[in-house]
């Protein structure tokens, strides 16, 4: 996903205990502004739409 | 026949075991492959369908372009779950294991795994922590690391670690990438071109250097099983880079001049590294940094009771001296808020400091960097510090009396029948000779070991180390009971009898185990692992296989 400021959104949804992926510019400067998720059979519903939602709130 | 030829078992279900004990050339197989109970469409766990949310949020999304999607779905077993479960655990049970039999297999220290380490290892909040995840949502797990270390550095004497090498020979080749950062930051790689290694040391101390590019010089040891001091001074020099040492030894011996080699070390200009997978028979009576040795490496999978065999994964820290100390692998797990000792006294009671704070250390510029991606075995790391955690000051200074008074003790019941090339008080492991067996009876040590697995004891190490002919390098460890070390004492004595009385039978064991004798040179250097489903070509087969390469020294 690439969005604004992706970075200071990871921290802060860190904050909430979310961890939404991985920082990619954290090991290629190309990548700004990226982050890397991954959902399995074992991410629910309601854990998709609580990171979407949260993700919305951080602006 | 090979493996993958054996027929499936008979119908019965029973097929527990091989059924090759004939002492035969033949091996018949009554555990089949997985393969051979697959049945179409049987299923261990079916996958949920995706929700009707992501349908619909999905709908619309680019999909994987084709070339990236397989065509045909992998041959996978189709086993159930149960199917799945006796299958393996059928194969387990094959095997000499520690939960199953006593395994006194020198220089490993097979002692006895708590099931507490599994316990603390599959807690939920650490085995399925995230090595990637933030620092501030990993706080316990940078705790616990530094913990270890802490414990480690008080073990060991040695005033830093990095917890990082995966594994004993990891280590020290991480210890031997110091050493020549060390001589390289003083202008004197150039000329320290050689690495000391006594005739008693592990096998991996003379290869780690080889492949750091040094050259390796033996050094004899003396009548006694210790270095000989004099030959060492002699070989000692401004070419000299390091002195690679196992102590206690391979013959289970503790280096009693150990002043006196660090000290002609050190005055040379050279590093003194202590290989410390022994470190059982030392636990809480002799600190290496202490005395003066610049590196040193733990086996966690030895001396702190983490599972090994099979392939680990192990873990095999380093500490070092302060001269040393900028080389260190990075990152390293730090405190970097809050008082080291008031951490330490509250994880002691169970609880986190309130204000303390960990973080990965990685801005060092001197470091050799990192040898193990992430930061480590980190699974090792929680089951070696509840291991000490459970254990304490007492307990390790208890596990290091018991692992030497069992060795002992076997020294003393054994020595009348089996040659004893070093007889003197030892420490964790005694080495013996097979060759009165040999010479009288034409029964050599390897038959011997077969003769010890019809016993159900794992056999001890064998023709290890070099320096002793026909060797039986036996490490009973603390965790087996009079009983055990009695039992072993019994069965080493009734083959020592058997080799003279009928040596045949000795040769032709072992006889109770799943398979006899096999051709373990083939079965190491050209296994065959493939699996052909019936009626297919075998696509994998190359047109004519390759001549495997020298295997490595273990």
């Amino acid at each position: 996903l690439r969005m604004p400021d992706a970075a200071r959104r990871h921290a802060a949804l860190a904050e909430r205990g979310i961890v939404a992926g991985y920082v990619l510019e954290r090991d290629d400067p190309n990548l700004r502004d990226t982050l890397l998720l991954a959902t399995t059979e074992l991410t629910g519903d309601p854990d998709i739409e609580r990171l979407v939602a949260a993700l919305e709130e951080i602006r | 026949m090979s493996v993958a030829e054996a027929p499936p078992s008979d119908a019965s279900g029973r097929g527990a075991a091989f059924s090759g004990a004939t002492g035969g050339d033949e091996l018949a197989i009554v555990e089949p492959l997985i393969f051979d109970r697959s049945r179409a469409e049987r299923r261990g766990v079916r996958f949920p369908a995706a929700s009707d949310l992501a349908r619909e949020r999905g709908a619309g999304q680019p999909e994987l372009p084709a070339s990236v999607l397989r065509q045909q779905a992998p041959r996978l077993p189709e086993v159930t779950e149960l199917d799945l479960l006796r299958h393996f655990n059928r194969l387990a049970h094959l095997n000499q294991a520690i939960d199953l039999n006593f395994y006194p297999l020198g220089s490993c220290t097979m002692k006895y795994n708590p099931k507490v380490n599994e316990w603390a290892a599959r807690l939920p909040a650490l085995a399925e922590s995230h090595p990637l995840d933030p620092e501030a949502l990993s706080q316990g797990s940078l705790e616990l690391m530094w913990l270890l270390g802490e414990l480690l550095k008080e073990i060991s004497g040695f005033p830093a670690i990095s917890l990082q090498p995966a594994a004993g020979a990891h280590g020290e080749l991480t210890g031997m990438l110091m050493t020549r950062a060390y001589h390289r930051a003083n202008g004197e790689a150039e000329r320290r071109t050689k690495v000391l290694v006594p005739d008693s040391a592990h096998g991996t101390n003379p290869a780690t250097a080889a492949m750091v590019g040094y050259q390796t010089v033996t050094i004899r040891s003396n009548e006694r099983g210790g270095i000989d001091l004099e030959a060492l001074r002699a070989a000692l020099g401004p070419d000299v880079a390091a002195l690679m040492i196992t102590n206690p030894s391979t013959l289970g011996i503790f280096e009693d001049q150990i002043d006196q080699v660090i000290a002609a070390v050190r005055e040379a200009g050279a590093i003194s590294y202590m290989d410390g997978a022994n470190l059982n028979a030392i636990l809480g009576r002799f600190r290496p940094g202490e005395a003066g040795f610049d590196v040193m490496h733990f086996n966690l999978h030895k001396t702190f009771s983490t599972p090994h065999g099979g392939g680990g994964p192990g873990a095999g820290p380093v500490g070092v001296s302060d001269r040393l100390e900028p080389f260190l692998p990075r990152p390293i797990p730090t405190l970097v808020a809050g008082d080291a000792g008031e951490v330490r006294a509250n994880a002691w009671t169970g609880r986190s400091t309130p204000g303390a704070r960990f973080a990965l250390d990685d801005d060092r510029p001197h470091s050799i960097g990192k040898v193990r991606s992430l930061y480590g075995n980190f699974g090792m790391f929680v089951r070696a510090y509840t291991y000490i955690r459970s254990n304490g000051d007492a307990g390790l200074r208890t596990i290091s009396e018991d692992a030497v008074l069992a060795a002992n003790y076997l020294r003393v019941k054994l020595h009348d029948v089996y040659d004893l090339p070093y007889d003197r008080l030892s420490k964790h492991e005694v080495v013996f000779s097979g060759r009165r067996q040999k010479r009288d009876h034409g029964v050599t040590t390897l038959d011997i070991a077969k003769a010890i697995l019809d016993h159900g004891i794992h056999p001890p190490t064998i023709y290890f180390p070099l320096i002793v002919e026909e060797a039986l390098m036996v490490e009973p460890t603390e965790t087996e009971s009079l009983e055990t070390l009695d039992h072993f004492i019994g069965v080493m004595r009734e083959i020592a009898e058997l080799a003279a009385t009928d040596p045949a039978a000795v040769k032709r064991a072992p006889i109770t185990t799943p398979v006899g004798r096999l051709d373990e040179a083939a079965a190491a250097r050209r296994p065959d692992l493939r699996h052909t489903f019936p009626g297919e070509p075998d696509v994998a087969a190359p047109a004519s296989a390759p001549e495997p390469r020298e295997a490595p020294t273990a």
